[in-house]
């Protein structure tokens, strides 16, 4: 009778104890963001120019990957870049030569979009965040 | 002595019914509403909004993509995909969609829309999708 009754105790504690386990939190690596201060031209349209600036943990990894998407007639101009670089914890400034994509069009002077995924690492985790701003080519 | 045993069975039965019910997984609910889509950066993308509900808790992958056919009989079409966390009430989300290098800039007018939004938690699993029509606006 005793090993029924502890049979059935223990049953009971496996259910409580599963249902009350929580599944692991991803670590959060702390507030990033990123900015896109300007966009020149260059090369007659076979890049542009990417200046950029990036805030993020001091001690964290940052990778950057712009892509520029721009209109040029009724064709699409787009080139995509990537840079690593270390967060100080301050905003810092980086440059990003994007080259044009050749089944595309050059790029032009005017209104385009960019997209800038940033990776933020620390040692436990990383975090992915994707955003995009409107900016105009110079 | 009965009353241990009734108490020790229905202890068993409670524990091999709660261990029983976790994997019979119901379909979560989630729904998708599809808001406006404006055109954006000379048609180099087109911002399309909507509100998605979906279970609290669930990680949900969002792929919106949009194809079209301009007057001109050229072809213009995107696609992106966001991660989001559910919210358990609906929530305004924005996807830019950019064109595609290989197609042209997208114009106002007739599109189709393609939403297919997916989710997770750790026993359950949802999929919603959407495709319709949709006006690009300027």
């Amino acid at each position: 009778m005793r090993r029924i009754l502890a049979f059935s105790g223990l049953l009971a504690a496996l259910v409580t104890g599963s249902l009350l386990i929580a599944p692991a939190a991803n670590a959060a690596t702390g507030p990033s963001s990123t900015r896109i201060d300007s966009v020149d031209r260059r090369q007659q349209g076979d890049r542009v120019l990417v200046n950029l600036s990036y805030n993020c943990p001091a001690g964290a990894r940052i990778q950057l990957v712009v892509t520029v998407t721009a209109a040029n007639g009724d064709r699409i101009a787009q080139g995509t870049r990537q840079k690593r670089a270390d967060c100080t914890g301050d905003w810092a400034a980086t440059e990003l030569r994007v080259d044009r994509d050749l089944a595309g069009a050059l790029f032009i002077v005017g209104q385009a979009t960019a997209r800038t995924v940033r990776t933020v690492c620390d040692d436990t985790s990383c975090e992915t965040i994707p955003f995009d701003e409107a900016i105009r080519i110079s | 002595m009965r009353r241990r045993i009734a108490l020790a069975s229905v202890l068993s039965a409670f524990a091999f019914a709660s261990i029983g019910a976790a994997p019979a997984y119901a379909a979560a609910d989630a729904t998708i509403d599809v808001m406006w889509a404006f055109r954006v950066a000379r048609g180099a993308a087109v911002d399309v909004s909507y509100g998605i509900t979906c279970p609290a808790g669930y990680q949900a992958t969002v792929t919106v993509s949009l194809d079209q056919v301009r007057k001109d009989g050229l072809r213009a079409s995107g696609t992106v995909t966001e991660q989001l966390t559910c919210a358990g009430t609906g929530v305004l989300e924005m996807g830019r969609v950019t064109a595609s290098v290989t197609g042209a800039p997208f114009q106002a007018g007739k599109a189709t829309l393609a939403i297919l939004a997916t989710g997770c938690d750790d026993q359950d699993c949802f999929a919603v999708p959407v495709n319709q029509d949709i006006h690009v606006q300027n």
